[in-house]
């Protein structure tokens, strides 16, 4: 099994406040990991930290990705590598229409693979397959991004552009949150249908209910800026009994 | 010359305007509408006076004026020039009365038709003090469009003018202002009335873009059942002080005034909208509505936004106003930046999509290329 991603005494800051205290963490490529974790264990700032989101500053310690050291690279060159980030709460941007953002970031992609740019037909017709697929409403790729959509909306919207721009690392954070029972069904079959030997997961969750319907390779539980514990699906079914708390003298 | 020397005991035969200017006195930078935008440096400076000579007027699709006179018109339109024109006795602004007392001869153009006009102003003297005035009227009941461009040669140059506009009953008047200056010591500051008649609609829309120190003072007026929309977008870098102001007063019962303004500024730029909505006792049941936003791309760059209103009636449908100024949203910029899109990029589709609304309700694709190709110079 080939790495894909290893983190490595990853420090890391936001404000003054070290939230990363050292996490060591290697991801495999074909798999997928969830990370979970009580509240302020680090979770959100992990993944801030592995797309490079400007609020989170790196202390020490690295984030290899490909054999590649990204630790300090810009979150646009990152993305372009392969690494997308499913958010929690998706930006509504008003006046930028979905379906231009959306090939603005394909071409962008395409661009730095040195594959011409699609034009806008072309284009057009890949994305009405995927949201055919994804059973949205065409009428929502001509609005502003975002804007209006409901909760569930953002998070398949969130999925239209994973499966258009084919990332090779996905962070899904808490993609889960505020979706009823028939929406995360629907993004879970999404996902598992994204599930491929050279692609990477990285599921952020608070809940059991989505490894339900995606069943990770690994669990890793973090607490305090760290990771206490790695293992398989069995942690979960521990962590449901007991909390937290069992893992806190490991 | 100075403007700050001019002697109205010569004016003599303008005895109107004199009093108006004394009892009004000149402005200064403590004057409300001229506080922001450095007036004294303007009126202290010397200049050589410049009165274009009237000449004949050569047959063209659209009218053009050169430094303040009539070079070309279509034959449809109505060119005259007049000596003793009526002017706006109620303006907030004494460079309206200073630039009237100047001119000796206004352009009148008398549109008589429904008609898409274009007016071409090149400024082209060098250190010149340019003082002209432009007067348009309607017939009742038609749709006229006007785009006025600026071509902008003259450097170290003030350029006083600005458009006395009679909208008569039922017409309907769109001036669009595409104000792009490339020079930093240029200099123009405007002085506009507009009086619509019952019924009429005036569609304003301003853009200004550029480096230069221009300033536009409006004074609008709205008979019953009139209204204006105004929608203005100032982009400035550098140095630039681009500004509009406005008294638009409401008179007439069931006048509607609709202000919209986004301003994105840059550098070391200044941008000021100063707008007062003002509801006459007699405007029963009339709807104002203002809203100012800018975005600051950053730290040196300075916003005066200055949304007022004065209401004189119980009886008003609507009154809306609203103001905000603050930089681009760092969390839409990231989100972007995490699809792959640059930096750069990222940043032009959030400021497009600031400026979306206006630009959608112009419906004019020539003046968003502009915007970009501006916004996309790089020092």
């Amino acid at each position: 099994m080939s790495t894909m991603m290893k983190i490595k005494d990853l420090h890391a800051q936001i404000g003054d406040k070290q939230i990363l205290k050292g996490i060591d963490l290697e991801l495999l490529k074909g798999k997928v990991h969830a990370i979970m974790g009580p509240n302020g264990a680090g979770k959100s700032t992990l993944s801030k930290a592995i797309v490079g989101h400007p609020d989170v500053e790196v202390t020490k310690g690295t984030i290899v990705y490909k054999d590649k050291d990204i630790t300090d690279w810009e979150p646009e060159e990152r993305a372009l590598e392969g690494i997308f980030m499913a958010f929690q709460h998706p930006v509504e941007i008003p006046g930028v229409n979905n379906a231009y953002f959306l090939r603005t970031a394909l071409n962008a992609k395409r661009k730095h693979l040195g594959l011409p740019p699609l034009n806008a037909a072309e284009f057009l017709r890949l994305l009405k397959e995927k949201i055919k697929e994804l059973g949205m409403r065409e009428e929502m790729i001509h609005r502003s991004l975002n804007e209006g959509f409901s909760g569930g909306e953002k998070k398949l919207n969130e999925i239209l552009q994973m499966e258009i721009l084919e990332p090779d690392f996905v962070i899904l954070d808490e993609i889960d949150s505020g979706l009823d029972i028939d929406a995360l069904k629907k993004v879970s079959e999404a996902i598992n249908k994204m599930r491929t030997p050279d692609r990477t997961f990285m599921i952020i969750t608070h809940y059991r209910k989505i490894l339900d319907y995606i069943e990770p390779d690994f669990v890793h539980v973090l607490k305090n800026g760290k990771v206490l514990k790695t293992g398989g699906i069995e942690i979960v079914d521990a962590l449901e009994k007991e909390g937290y708390k069992i893992f806190e003298e490991v | 010359m100075r403007i700050l020397d001019i002697n109205l005991e010569e004016y003599g035969a303008k005895k109107a305007l004199v009093q108006k200017l004394k009892s009004m006195g000149m402005p200064t930078p403590k004057t409300e509408h001229y506080r922001y935008f450095g007036i004294r440096p303007i009126l202290d400076k010397e200049y050589i006076p410049y009165s274009p000579p009237i000449q004949s007027i050569e047959e063209a699709d659209h009218i053009e004026i050169v430094d303040g006179m009539v070079t070309k018109a279509p034959k449809s339109i109505f060119v005259e020039f007049l000596t003793n024109p009526k002017v706006d006795d109620s303006h907030y602004d004494q460079i309206y009365y200073i630039n009237h007392l100047l001119v000796d001869k206004t352009i009148h153009f008398e549109l008589e038709k429904d008609m898409e006009l274009t007016i071409v102003q090149k400024f082209t003297k060098t250190g010149a003090f340019v003082p002209y005035r432009i007067k348009i009227s309607t017939q009742p009941g038609i749709n006229v469009k006007i785009e006025e461009e600026c071509i902008v040669y003259a450097e170290e140059s003030l350029y006083l003018y600005g458009y006395d506009i009679d909208l008569a009953k039922d017409a309907i008047l769109q001036l669009l202002q595409n104000r792009v200056t490339g020079l930093e010591n240029f200099a123009q500051i405007a002085s506009h009335s507009v009086r619509c008649n019952k019924n009429s609609e005036f569609r304003l829309f301003t853009f200004d873009f550029g480096v230069a120190k221009t300033l536009h003072n409006y004074h609008i007026t709205l008979e019953e059942n009139a209204a204006t929309n105004a929608n203005h977008v100032i982009f400035g870098k550098e140095k630039a002080k681009l500004g509009n102001t406005f008294h638009i007063e409401n008179r007439g019962k069931d006048s509607r005034t609709h202000q919209f303004s986004r301003n994105i500024l840059k550098d070391k730029a200044r941008g000021i909208f100063d707008g007062l909505l003002i509801v006459k006792n007699p405007a029963k049941y009339s709807a104002i509505y203002q809203d100012s936003k800018t975005i600051l791309l950053n730290d040196g760059a300075f916003m005066v936004s200055k949304p007022q209103m004065e209401i004189y009636t119980e009886y008003i449908s609507e009154a809306t106003h609203g103001s905000t100024t603050g930089q681009l949203d760092e969390e839409a910029l990231f989100y972007l930046r995490q699809r792959g899109i640059a930096k750069e990029q990222a940043k032009e589709m959030l400021v497009l999509s600031f400026l979306d609304e206006i630009f959608e309700k112009l419906g004019d694709e020539k003046i968003k290329k502009e915007f970009i190709e501006l916004y996309e110079e790089r020092e």
